[in-house]
């Protein structure tokens, strides 16, 4: 479960990022990234689909663990790694 | 001012003057907690406590951020002494409010 | 202050941390590694392999043992191992004395264990400094709020906030550490917060006692008495005789009868009630043992609650009645016990432990580049005082890669002192700090910090790899050992040794590369100089 939270962060995370123009363009480089970009809709819109995943992600992270305190402690440990992950492989993908 | 007087007053303010402050404003919160929110002494300076380190972060931000440190340390001086001197309205808890 | 309040802020976020940087490093560091005490402590005393007994099974043996052997104590105690710590132990008093046998897999008694502070040395250096009385737990409350001053203030040094932090640029290296900082900045800050926010709260009274020594006696010890729930105290006046218990014990010959065994069975029932969790059973205490109003007070595992003090279930010893128990605290009291029961995290399944680890090492990457950034900085600046210049430069070595060192070390002393040496447990100790003072030594005696640098993560890196080698070589029974009852705890330290080990080894060869491309530059300039010398 804290695993599918994760995947949601990340992909959350991923929409806000390609949101941005300055970002879109590093993800040109990858060739995944490339035709996601081609799907997603214009810019507002990807925007609320990464809030959508990430409050997804904290209700499905509420649910499924029985403590509360415990959950949120996981959700907020998962959104960090999550957003390393997205920072490191954007960092990746510069030009230079 | 020669800029090095100015960054040892605005040390001097944040940090002593931050920490004296915290010190005694925690008399008037407990005070504050136990009349008003009815709780225990003890509990009351538990929560006194906690609160007064806020109060200590916004006195040591603000003593570097403010225009004019004389001005500041003068402020930070008549405050101490004015709560020094209405301490005993606040000191043992049982006072009434 | 400066022209503007953000310059102020940035001002601030330099100087409080070049100041307390080489500090904050050090409790960070050690806070970090203290996720971990029970497993270190296990991982240093060989005779420790995992219990997977039941819980039933355990106290079962447990009271027998204790009824047999301390029978005139007033007071038992029983430890259950939990996962992590697989240290199983009963303890009791007798007169001034108390006495502990711990127990093993087998319910054998462990003769003669090895005498270690093990991971409570990285946890007790962390608020204590190891530092005589309270002196080190004041110093670090100093350096929890100076962290929190500078989270604060570096939020402001970081504009764009969230259209500029995602990027690392790898291939310059003052512009990579500064976005390193910044990105590790930004990940960390709730975790910081709430780590430097409860260490302060922990001690919240001690910081600032004066209202509770204008209103009690006794100070702050007077207002935990008043704040935190306890048991009335007990008046033992009539023994126990064998006809007043449910459980039957066949009578020995007089005069000295051994307490009866505890209703465990009885009250054990009843907990499985309420506690479902696997292994719910912290502790054990018993109180007034012998007598018939003696209680016994169950302590759950902190598995199931964010807060540091877990539930308590008390209940009478011989009959298994079930007693009150303690008051609920209040609310700010409660408010700083799950406070405090985030920054220990003794909650956390692995997982999570592994997730706030990796938090914890990017806090300690931040305070380091924060310090060595603001040496990359001020060289290229002609106003910086060279002393000092050179005093931080040099000091970050010994301050950052001296304590990596120290630490290692320490795990190196502990296995390679034997077992019977007496005083062991301050050899290991003295290893630490003498590690650390020859580390300076040499930060400060090397001309090129750089150099100090690389060689010091260099022999790192050795220290990791050679630890993984004793264990392998002097240890190989414990491994096999391991190996058939699956301690995933004790094994798992090897790769993580052999992790740190290659990551210090990339650490000391990008600093080496760093070093060969800057002298290739500078040859460069002093060859086209030469060159353009000749020309003229």
């Amino acid at each position: 479960m804290i695993t599918l939270v994760f995947i949601l962060q990340l992909l959350g995370f991923l929409c806000l990022m390609l949101a941005m123009k300055k970002h879109a363009k590093q993800a040109g480089n990858s060739r995944v990234l490339k035709h996601v970009l081609r799907v997603l809709p214009f810019s507002p819109f990807t925007k609320l689909i990464g809030w959508i995943l990430q409050a997804t992600s904290l209700y499905l992270a509420l649910t499924s663990i029985e403590i509360t305190s415990i959950a949120i402690v996981w959700w907020c440990c998962t959104l960090s790694a999550a957003l390393l992950t997205i920072a490191v492989y954007f960092s990746s993908l510069l030009d230079t | 001012m020669n800029k090095n007087v100015d960054v040892a007053l605005r040390s001097i303010a944040a940090i002593l003057g931050g920490y004296a402050v915290s010190a005694l404003i925690s008399f008037y919160f407990a005070f504050i907690f136990f009349h008003t929110l009815n709780q225990q002494e003890g509990v009351a300076i538990l929560s006194g406590s906690m609160a007064s380190y806020f109060v200590f972060f916004a006195v040591f931000i603000a003593s570097f951020a403010i225009k004019h440190t004389v001005k500041w340390c003068a402020f930070l001086i008549a405050f101490s002494a004015t709560l020094v001197l209405a301490l005993p309205l606040v000191s043992p808890l049982s006072n009434p409010l | 202050m400066k022209a503007t309040f953000r310059k102020s802020m940035i001002w601030l976020h330099t100087y409080l941390g070049v100041i307390l940087g080489w500090l904050l490093f050090a409790i960070f560091f050690t806070g970090t590694l203290s996720y971990f005490t029970p497993e270190i402590t296990r991982y240093l005393m060989p005779e420790r392999a995992s219990i997977s007994q039941s819980q039933q099974s355990m106290i079962a043996h447990s009271f027998s043992y204790l009824s047999k052997h301390a029978g005139e104590a007033e007071q038992w105690r029983i430890a259950l191992p939990s996962e992590r710590s697989a240290r199983w132990s009963v303890q009791w008093r007798e007169g001034k004395q108390r006495q502990t046998v711990t127990f093993d897999d087998k319910f054998a008694s462990v003769e003669n264990e090895t005498e270690t502070k093990g991971g409570l040395f990285f946890r007790n250096f962390h608020y204590t400094l190891q530092l005589r009385g309270y002196g080190g737990r004041y110093i670090a409350g100093i350096a929890a709020m100076a962290m929190l001053l500078a989270i604060f203030t570096g939020i402001y040094t970081h504009r764009r906030f969230f259209k500029d932090f995602f990027t690392l640029r790898p291939q310059k290296l003052k512009k990579w550490t500064t976005d390193f900082h910044a990105l590790a900045g930004i990940l960390t800050i709730p975790f910081c917060i709430m780590i430097c926010l409860s260490g302060i709260f922990i001690y919240a009274i001690m910081y600032l006692p004066y209202t509770a020594n204008a209103n009690f006696e006794r100070g702050e010890r007077g207002v935990n008495r008043q704040i935190i729930p306890s048991l009335p105290s007990l008046q033992l006046e009539e023994k126990v005789t064998g006809n007043d218990h449910s459980v039957n014990v066949p009578r020995s010959t007089p005069p000295f009868t051994p307490p009866p065994v505890p209703n465990y069975a009885h009250i054990l029932e009843k907990i499985d009630d309420q506690w479902r969790e696997p292994n719910p059973i912290a502790r054990i205490t018993v109180e007034g043992v012998g007598y018939k109003n003696s209680r016994i007070i169950l302590e759950r595992s902190k598995a199931t609650t964010v807060s540091n003090r877990a539930d308590r279930l008390v209940f009478e010893t011989y009959t298994g009645k079930p007693l009150k128990g303690y008051d609920d605290e209040t609310v700010p009291a409660q408010i700083r016990r799950i406070l405090y029961g985030l920054h220990q995290a003794n909650f956390a399944p692995i997982g999570m432990r592994w997730l706030l680890f990796g938090l914890g090492i990017l806090g300690c990457a931040l305070i380091a580049t924060g310090n060595i950034i603001w040496v990359t900085q001020r060289k290229k600046s002609a106003k910086q005082n060279p002393f000092t210049l050179a005093l931080v430069e040099k000091g970050n070595v010994a301050a950052i890669a001296g304590l990596i060192l120290a630490s290692v070390s320490f795990f190196i002393a502990n296995k390679l002192i034997g077992h019977d040496v007496t005083g062991r447990a301050q050899l290991e100790v003295n290893t630490f700090f003498t590690v650390w003072a020859l580390s300076a030594v040499h930060a400060f005696w090397r001309a090129n910090a750089a150099i100090a640098w690389k060689e010091q993560f260099a022999f790192a890196s050795a220290l990791c790899f050679f630890t993984v080698a004793i264990e392998l070589v002097l240890f190989r029974d414990r491994i096999i050992n391991s190996m058939l009852n699956v301690d995933s705890v004790y094994l798992s330290f090897i790769p993580a040794f052999l992790i740190s080990g290659v990551i210090l080894y990339w650490a000391a060869k990008k600093i080496s590369l760093r070093i060969s491309s800057e002298q290739n530059v500078k040859e460069n300039t002093e060859t086209s100089a030469f060159v353009k010398k000749g020309q003229q």
